[in-house]
């Protein structure tokens, strides 16, 4: 049940938006908070509930690396 | 593009091969290690992927309460199912679709059993999806509210923003994790470490994670769903156990922020308010459900519907008779040390509610072939 997918936001209307699922694009409830065209959203049960960024994935990779290098 | 390097990141074999042999480097000299998840995708990405196949023997992965579909309660659905022939049309997640109750309702035990029987039941998507229907449905209309953290701020973003139409109810099922997180652990014992929810996190954020980390002096790690991302926290959780450490790590640093989602939290805080709830076969966890507040009530089927609520006091199972589904929820038991499983209990005539949605341990064991039953057979003839 609490499973969400990623998708693409083409557009922001309010607290709506429509996001492409790989080409499949539907209307989705925005529950977070600056999102705009063109950002990734988990989308879970018709709502958005988290943003992706470059930045974190970076970290998360750091992450991995230090796990796998014995350093964290 | 971010998108692709995921994809990209996913398909990472050689990094599973590294990451195997770290597990079993951890594990080495450590003793019997219980590690439990909290969430049915979980279980479906460890059944699916057969991440239990790569573990060594003194390392346990055990399923927790981590599906919503399986413990809402029974009377619940025998309300649906009873509104649905009156004619109230009632709206459901395919997953609670084919739920089935413990008492029949004129002889019907699911939504799916009821609009066979003429019922008025709609599968949808989302909320939104239903919200949309429902302004062109004449009569009254149900919505069967049922999820965690995750799903609340569709619901409360949809009551705030007024596009929920007149005569549209909410029957709220909506249950908290980290509360049922708290009952399972003071029930199982010996559990070394968890793996948290990653999408619930999303909205919760690490804090009540955090609590139940130093409340139990374990490692917690808040996990994604890709095998990669699980094999990582296990072998955090390994890490921290072997240098004495408790606490939390966020593993699913892409979409889970420390402070969670404080948008999601302040529209589900406008709308709902906590109580004691009931959690199908387990009976009531304090303060574990969201219930429309006051200000909403309007829309709120237990009010409208004269729906009673069990009470602490007078709490029976509700669950059919022999079926192992509260134990199998509470990390006590294994889908295959029930009577039912695979014999009268299948995912075409389920008989408990573990047995139905797609984050049933019953019904993710039962499609995959989860449980080493083909290791016990191997060992039994010697071929092992």
């Amino acid at each position: 049940m609490c499973w969400a997918i990623p998708g693409k936001v083409v557009e922001v209307k309010g607290f709506l938006a429509k996001v492409d699922f790989e080409g499949s694009v539907k209307e989705v409830i925005l529950a977070v908070d600056g999102v705009k065209e063109g950002d990734i959203v988990m989308v879970h049960a018709g709502v958005a509930i988290t943003k992706m960024s470059e930045e974190e994935w970076e970290e998360e990779q750091r992450f991995l690396r230090e796990l796998l290098e014995g350093r964290s | 593009m971010l998108k692709e390097r995921i994809e990209e990141y996913k398909r990472g074999g050689e990094k599973i091969e590294a990451l195997k042999s770290l597990i079993w480097r951890l594990a080495e000299e450590l003793g019997h290690i219980k590690i439990m998840n909290f969430c049915g995708t979980h279980e479906w990405t460890v059944v699916h992927y057969g991440i239990r196949s790569l573990m060594p023997d003194n390392v346990e992965l055990i399923a927790g309460p981590g599906c919503p579909v399986c413990i809402t309660p029974s009377y619940a659905i025998e309300k649906a199912i009873e509104l649905s022939l009156e004619g109230v049309k009632v709206y459901t997640y395919g997953d609670a679709y084919r739920l089935p109750s413990l008492k029949p309702v004129k002889g019907v035990r699911s939504l799916f059993e009821a609009k066979a029987s003429g019922g008025k039941v709609d599968v949808v998507y989302s909320f939104l999806d239903a919200v949309k229907e429902a302004r062109n449905e004449r009569g009254e209309k149900l919505f069967f509210g049922i999820g965690f953290e995750t799903t609340a701020p569709s619901y409360a973003l949809s009551f705030c923003k007024g596009i929920v139409p007149e005569d549209f109810y909410f029957l709220s099922v909506l249950r908290l994790t980290p509360p049922a997180a708290d009952y399972a652990l003071s029930k199982v014992g010996k559990v070394s470490g968890i793996i948290a929810p990653g999408h619930v996190s999303t909205i919760t954020g690490a804090k009540p994670w955090r609590e139940i980390a130093r409340n139990h002096s374990m490692p917690v790690v808040i996990s994604g769903f890709e095998p990669l991302d699980v094999l990582i926290s296990i072998a955090t959780i390994l890490k921290m156990i072997k240098e004495g450490k408790s606490g939390l790590v966020i593993e699913y640093r892409r979409a889970v922020r420390e402070d969670g989602n404080k948008l999601a939290r302040t529209y589900i805080e406008k709308v709902f308010e906590v109580s004691d709830a009931a959690w199908r076969g387990i009976g009531i966890i304090p303060s574990s459900g969201l219930e429309l507040t006051m200000k909403f009530s309007e829309y709120d089927a237990y009010k409208r519907f004269s729906i009673k609520k069990p009470e602490a006091k007078e709490w029976v199972s509700d669950l059919p008779k022999g079926c192992k589904c509260a134990e199998i929820t509470l990390g006590l038991a294994k889908p295959v040390d029930c009577p039912y499983y695979l014999k009268s209990c299948t995912p075409d005539r389920p008989i408990g509610p573990c047995m139905v949605s797609s984050e049933g341990t019953c019904a993710i064991w039962a499609r995959f072939g989860g449980g080493g039953l083909a290791e016990e057979i191997a060992k039994e003839v010697g071929v092992a």
